[in-house]
């Protein structure tokens, strides 16, 4: 027998075996239930871990904001801007035409305070 | 699976042949996805038509590869792998043999288990074999079949998707993710221990 031969009789063997196999009617329907199904919990263990993620990252910054002294800055740690009194230029200010240091331009500060 | 008599071979599947319209499972498909979204229904309807025109053929690759009674849940998790995958699918032409490779390595690991469940027996365990297909096949065909089953799996699946899905090397290649020279390796050993105990029945 040559290999031609033997190549002739699988392909032969091949197509009858393959013949003998049926799937079931109901293949589609139990596939399409098992993808949903597995779909839906992939989407579920999404949501649950960015919640849980969500949660931990909530933990921790109201854990930082609760350990801090009450009058330590958190957040922000620039100086409280300069006071200036009505009328006056605010002292530490450079000359005119110079951006003041250190002190944000549009700054405020209330009537009387120190 | 079921698996009745059938004395007409199955020619291998075409794979560009349409999905009929009337009948198949798409044409009976049930409501719409739970989580709705257009691009879900998209991705369904292609998963539906890929199921209509190759499931079967992908059931048969299974069995002939070396699956015996759970060829269809191979083919159906395939599946499942390919719609949850849909999204990072380069092309869409290329889910056919995406498919064939899912099936091709699940049957693999099936058969690994198998190996090493045999190492350790354990009273009660069901036979792989199909009693009813030995029974339908030809004497000569069933000689080409215990042949091939006593083959490598590296070998089986490269005759099989050579000479049963007429694939060429190149796309055997891919599909069991190894190089055309590997292909040629196995294929050729593959026909030269077929032949060789093909002549040692006679």
């Amino acid at each position: 027998m040559n290999e031609t031969e033997s190549v002739a009789r699988l392909r032969e063997a091949l197509g009858a075996m393959a013949g003998t196999v049926r799937t079931s009617p109901d293949a589609y329907e139990r596939a399409l239930l098992d993808w949903r199904r597995r779909e839906r919990r992939r989407r579920l263990t999404g949501l649950a871990v960015a919640a849980v993620l969500l949660a931990a990252a909530d933990g921790v910054g109201l854990w930082a904001l609760n350990r801090s002294a009450p009058a330590a800055p958190v957040v922000f740690d620039a100086p409280a801007p300069a006071v200036a009194p009505s009328g006056a230029a605010p002292s530490g200010t450079a000359p005119s035409g110079a951006a003041p240091t250190g002190t944000a331009p549009s700054a405020v500060s209330p009537p009387g305070a120190p | 699976m079921t698996q009745h008599p059938a004395p007409v071979p199955a020619a291998p599947p075409d794979v560009g042949t349409p999905a009929p319209d009337a009948g198949t499972p798409s044409a009976r498909r049930p409501g719409l996805p739970g989580w709705g979204g257009l691009r879900d229904l998209e991705r369904e309807a292609a998963v539906t038509a890929l199921f209509d025109r190759h499931h079967t053929e992908l059931v048969r690759l299974a069995v002939l590869v070396g699956a015996q009674g759970d060829a269809e849940d191979i083919a159906s998790e395939a599946f499942c792998e390919l719609y949850l995958r849909w999204p990072r699918l380069r092309d869409p032409a290329a889910a056919p043999a995406y498919l064939r490779s899912v099936v091709c390595n699940l049957v693999r690991m099936r058969l690994r288990h198998l190996q090493v469940v045999r190492r350790h027996p354990e009273p009660g365990l069901p036979d792989a074999g199909s009693a009813e297909q030995e029974v339908v096949l030809r004497e000569d065909h069933r000689e080409v079949v215990d042949a091939l089953r006593g083959l490598p799996d590296r070998q089986r699946e490269a005759l099989v998707l050579r000479y049963w899905l007429d694939l060429s090397e190149a796309e055997v290649a891919a599909t069991m993710g190894i190089s055309c020279g590997a292909v040629k390796s196995h294929t050729a050993r593959g026909m030269a221990a077929l032949t060789k105990a093909l002549k040692e029945c006679r």
